[in-house]
């Protein structure tokens, strides 16, 4: 009776303890997941903006979207198509890599993101992400930006024996949509809409100007006034029926500080 | 794996604590209290003074539930990225005797999106109140009275999540040292301590009592002010800004740029017509003030005024890192004194901003 009552005992003294394992286990696993829920959401929040994170973990990726202002800036590098085919491609790679890194570094400087690389093309937000009721002044403050920055690594490229680079960029604003697009296995926060394709056929324009940074009549509107601009005769582009009325942007030399954005750390 | 606040990049403090018996026994008389984190500013002393007034656990809520304003402030803190804030929160209330499993289930709660629709809604309104840009006050505040929240208690909740977002501000911008509040809230010693602590952290949240309307005279906006008619806030808020603007070490001329500059941020038309009335009392000239901030960049503006209308804008959206690395460049062009005061006013003007595009309709 004594044993049966000891063994009914143990039982349920294991039984308990097995329980209490359980629920320590489950715990430690629902502790992880909830740290690797804020992980995942604090990681998503350098690719969205955070409040476009809690709408897609509250409600999918469709739940995101949403209309939008913001300034587009696209930028191309002149004459690399010709580059490209005259050297080795590891030096090709660093050429390109070097560009890249300047680019970023300006747009960045100025709030902006770089939305993607299209071969030597390079798209960038401002006011896509977060609010930025100077994505224009920064847009094109990081255009020139990047035009030093290009000029000065044009000179190493001359002095190496290639040709000289130089970029032409195109600044567009406008509405678009903003949100996680993409397919199931490859979706990201973009921006998209007939905005981004006008600063597309901007940028192709300043071929046809000889000039470096183009900008619409939407950006001209928003900028600061004392930035010195060339009005351009209105021309016609493909897709777009009116013809685009662009400005060229005069480069003006800006001390260090305005040249970082404001206060540079 | 570690809380993900904890990963979030923080500079060395900027700032260091001051010793001053004399300010120390002023605060004491005047507030009661000298919190270890004030000494940092002490180099402005009618901030510190305003930043620990503001406080909302001073005695300034008359109606709102204590642990719903923990919750606002918990999260306005972790969408601030603030560890200091963040980490002190945490470990109140855990002296309140909230375990370490139901305090990761509220923030599982949060980080899910799986509140009761009560504390949704309240949440839902102080990142709102936050995150401001062309903030939609009056539709924000149907949103809460339709979840049942009562007019007192929902500008008690607009005021906790503006002043968190003030406290965020003032101490990420600093980089006070959040390390010793981290290790606090899950150390051993605080589970020992806790039923010690608890009551005196009670007692430390001080409810308010209803107030006849403050008669001091101040540079705050009076629709503001009827906001918080009866309510002990509206006297901090008022002597706050009468401080602040009184103050010398910066010239009104440039308060005002990085207020504009503010006010351009978050797109608030009854903050512009706010503007306009402080440049007029201070006879500066509105247009002049409107161009650089729409620009950032005017031919009127000198070297000092161009930061500081850069530093304001930094303080609307920022990366920790980014500002804290930022805000240690401009202290060593101001100084410690002059910084000290320009990161009040920025803290001050996010929170009066957000505020008044919050609680005040436009015309």
């Amino acid at each position: 009776m004594t044993a049966l009552l000891a063994s009914g005992l143990l039982i349920a003294l294991l039984a308990v303890l097995h329980l209490g394992l359980r629920k320590r286990h489950l715990e430690t696993q629902i502790t992880s997941l909830h740290r690797e829920l804020q992980h995942m959401q604090q990681s998503c929040g350098r690719l969205a903006p955070p409040s476009v994170v809690q709408q897609l973990v509250a409600g999918g990726a469709a739940q995101t979207a949403e209309r939008k202002v913001a300034t587009v800036l696209f930028i191309d590098l002149v004459g690399y198509t010709a580059l490209a085919e005259r050297i080795e491609p590891a030096a090709l790679a660093d050429l390109l890599n070097a560009y890249f890194q300047r680019v970023h570094a300006a747009v960045t400087a100025h709030r902006g993101r770089i939305a993607t690389y299209l071969g030597d093309g390079v798209l960038a937000y401002f006011g896509a992400f977060e609010p930025n009721p100077w994505q224009c002044d920064d847009a094109v403050a990081a255009a020139l930006d990047v035009v030093r920055a290009m000029e000065q690594y044009a000179d190493q490229l001359v002095a190496q024996g290639h040709p000289r680079l130089r970029v032409g960029i195109g600044i567009h604003r406008g509405r678009g949509l903003a949100g996680f697009v993409g397919s199931q296995d490859r979706m990201e926060y973009a921006f998209v809409g007939r905005t981004v394709n006008t600063a597309a056929r901007v940028q192709t324009l300043t071929r046809v100007h000889e000039c470096t940074i183009l900008i619409t009549d939407a950006v001209r509107e928003e900028l600061d006034p004392n930035l010195p601009l060339r009005a351009l005769p209105p021309t016609t582009v493909k897709g777009i029926q009116e013809p685009l009325v662009t400005y060229e942007v005069i480069a003006q030399e800006r001390s260090a500080a305005e040249s970082t954005g404001g206060i540079s750390a | 794996m570690t809380n993900p606040l904890l990963q979030v990049p923080w500079e060395v403090c900027l700032l260091e604590p001051k010793q001053d018996r004399a300010l120390a026994r002023e605060l004491k008389r005047e507030l009661g209290k000298v919190p270890r984190w004030s000494r940092y500013f002490w180099a402005s002393p009618w901030f510190a003074k305003a930043a620990i007034r503001l406080e909302f656990t001073n005695g300034l809520l008359l109606k709102l539930d204590f642990d719903l304003a923990t919750l606002v402030a918990l999260v306005v803190s972790r969408e601030n990225s603030c560890r200091y804030c963040y980490a002190t929160i945490r470990t109140v209330m855990r002296m309140l005797g909230l375990g370490e499993a139901r305090l990761q289930a509220v923030e599982t709660e949060l980080a899910a999106g799986e509140l009761d629709p009560r504390r949704a809604a309240a949440v839902n309104f102080a990142r709102a109140v936050n995150r401001g840009h062309q903030i939609d006050g009056r539709g924000e505040r149907a949103r809460l009275a339709a979840a049942g929240f009562a007019p007192d208690e929902i500008r008690e909740l607009a005021y906790v999540a503006a002043t968190m977002g003030f406290m965020n501000r003032v101490t990420t911008i600093a980089a006070l040292p959040p390390t010793l509040w981290e290790r606090a809230s899950d150390s051993w010693l605080m589970q020992l301590s806790q039923p010690l602590l608890a009551p005196l952290v009670k007692r430390m949240l001080q409810r308010g009592t209803p107030v006849a309307a403050a008669a001091t005279e101040s540079p705050l906006s009076a629709r503001l002010r009827a906001c918080y008619k009866n309510s002990p806030i509206q006297s901090v808020l008022a002597d706050s800004m009468r401080d602040m603007w009184a103050s010398e070490r910066l010239p009104q001329r440039s308060k005002l740029l990085m207020l504009a500059t503010i006010a351009q941020g978050i797109d608030c038309a009854v903050c512009a017509q706010e503007i306009a009335r402080l440049a007029d009392a201070a006879a500066l000239d509105v247009g002049e003030i409107n161009r650089a901030a729409a620009h950032l960049d005017d031919p009127t503006l000198d070297s000092s005024e161009r930061q500081l209308c850069e530093f304001a804008r930094e303080s609307l959206w920022y990366e920790p890192q980014i500002i804290q690395r930022k805000a240690r460049a401009l202290c060593e062009h101001l100084g410690e004194p002059r910084f000290v005061e320009a990161l009040a006013i920025v803290a001050l003007g996010n929170l009066l901003m957000r505020l008044a595009a919050t609680m005040v309709d436009p015309p």
